[in-house]
């Protein structure tokens, strides 16, 4: 069972049931990221993560990778399950905010886990794509799926 | 001949007005829930003082984002003017609450936008008749604080929507439905459904400090006063007061208190969200030095023209507690 399918049974187990009260499986080994090496601006827009990241245990670091991995794909549009629309960033914000819920906060319980991870993460958003609501257009989308592969690759790169 | 608001408003129809025992009662209702009935308190207690100051904000972009459509919805035609105001208030409230990303404080969950229809929502998302209700007497007009204490007490947001079971449909705005109820108070079947999400607090805001840390923080306003505007924007949305007066209630949706706007206005700017439907106002709708454009039926006022209105906040939260909708993230996620 590779970590993208634990991620969505977990997601649909909560959804539909709440909190699990089992032992959530420990992968024993991550996979190999299949994202690819950002760009070296994003690399630095993403460094904090990084180093934050190189502390995760393993488990908290595949849903990390897996995450946004899945939010770039559907946000790409490349999802054969899920599809979304955004009028402009504000959805978007919406749309990433939920599935960390159930994906990090739930599923992982790594909500306050990691010292500093919250303002690393703001920052990159801040950096990329800026605080104010912005239209939704396709150089917006490269912005936003380029930023999630990051983010991904900050959880792999200590690998 | 169909009902023209502006005529009626401007021939001297008295959409608001202001009554102390509503008033007191209120503040009664408000201090009942241990909260502060005073926008300044409010703030204080919440840390929310200074925080919108220089700042853009803009509340109507998260009603357009959660709600699309839902601004301006249709304009009325009676005079409900309160009901109007104070359902559009709450509603940007309501659309910065789920915004926010925070879990209710009841149930633990975070609160997605409810289930209405596609027609319901580009009529408001929100009832105003079922406010309006409640008014306590036949005729037309009412005070802004009685509608604030309707939405805590009795009648607080009902979807528009069918209640088949109810025999009322509310899916689209209708003025006649508005005045079945008001020289008598509704039936206690519809006293039932009415309890359900309630407004949770509301508070009074005097100054525009207050008005400016409230709606940066997601809390919209409904306001009860006596001026006029021009139904002509200029470029940048920007309507300038006029002579006549309208006794009348508006929402606001947002504020600009960036420097820029101070030099080019000579002060802060409101955005007031008017109740006369989309095809009232013509000009600019831009919002200058952004791509973003105001709702239609709405224009920026000076606060110079509006500081003497009367406000009252919403919040269907406990309390006051601060919002950012310049982050990306809610606080405690990662």
């Amino acid at each position: 069972m590779n970590l993208r399918t634990i991620v969505a049974l977990g997601a649909i187990y909560v959804a539909v049931f709440g909190l699990p009260d089992v032992q959530l499986p420990t992968p024993s080994a991550p996979e190999r990221p299949t994202v690819e090496k950002p760009s070296a601006e994003l690399q630095e827009a993403v460094a904090d993560v990084a180093s934050i990241c190189e502390r995760m245990n393993t488990f908290d670091r595949l849903v990390w990778m897996s995450t946004w991995e899945d939010c770039s794909a559907i946000v790409a549009g490349e999802d054969e399950d899920v599809s979304v629309t955004f009028d402009n960033t504000l959805g978007l914000r919406l749309f990433t905010d939920s599935t960390f819920q159930v994906a990090w906060n739930r599923l992982a319980n790594a909500s306050g886990k990691y010292r500093g991870l919250a303002e690393a993460v703001e920052k990159a958003f801040t950096n990329v794509i800026g605080n104010e609501v912005r239209q939704w257009s396709a150089e917006v989308a490269g912005d936003v799926i380029d930023l999630y592969d990051a983010l991904a690759w900050a959880g792999a790169r200590s690998e | 001949m169909p009902y023209n608001p502006q005529a009626e408003y401007d021939n001297g129809f008295r959409g608001v007005y202001y009554d102390a025992d509503a008033a007191e009662r209120l503040t009664q209702l408000i201090l009942s829930h241990g909260q502060a009935p005073d926008a300044a308190s409010a703030c204080r207690q919440y840390g929310l003082s200074g925080s919108g100051e220089g700042k853009l904000s803009m509340p109507f972009r998260i009603i357009e984002t959660v709600f699309p459509g839902s601004l301006p919805a249709s304009a009325q035609d009676r005079g409900d003017c309160v009901a109007h105001s104070t359902r559009t208030a709450v509603l940007g409230s309501l659309a910065c609450e789920i915004a926010s990303g925070k879990p209710d404080e009841v149930t633990g969950e975070i609160e997605g936008p409810p289930v209405v229809s596609e027609a319901g929502r580009l009529d408001g998302v929100l009832s105003t008749e079922a406010i309006y209700w409640w008014r306590g007497h036949g005729g037309d007009g009412w005070t802004c604080d009685h509608a604030a204490e309707v939405c805590m007490s009795q009648s607080g947001m009902w979807l528009r929507k069918d209640y088949p079971e109810l025999g009322i449909d509310l899916t689209r705005y209708s003025g006649s439905l508005a005045g079945k109820w008001g020289r008598t108070n509704p039936p206690a079947e519809i006293k039932a459904v009415g309890q359900d999400h309630l407004v949770r607090t509301t508070t009074r805001a005097r100054s525009f400090e207050e008005l400016r840390d409230l709606l940066h923080n997601g809390y919209c306003i409904s306001s009860c006063g006596g001026e006029s505007f021009s139904a002509t924007r200029d470029p940048n949305g920007v309507s300038a007061r006029t002579r006549g007066g309208w006794a009348h209630a508006m929402a606001y949706l947002g504020v600009d208190d960036r420097e820029e706007t101070h030099r080019m206005y000579g002060g802060p700017l409101v955005h007031v969200q008017n109740s006369w439907g989309p095809r009232w106002g013509s000009g600019g709708r831009q919002v200058h030095g952004t791509d973003v454009e105001i709702p239609l039926g709405g224009f920026w006022a000076r606060w110079a023209d509006i500081k003497n209105r009367y406000m009252i906040a919403f919040s269907g939260l406990d309390g006051w507690p601060p919002q950012s909708f310049d982050r990306w993230f809610p606080e405690g996620l990662f």
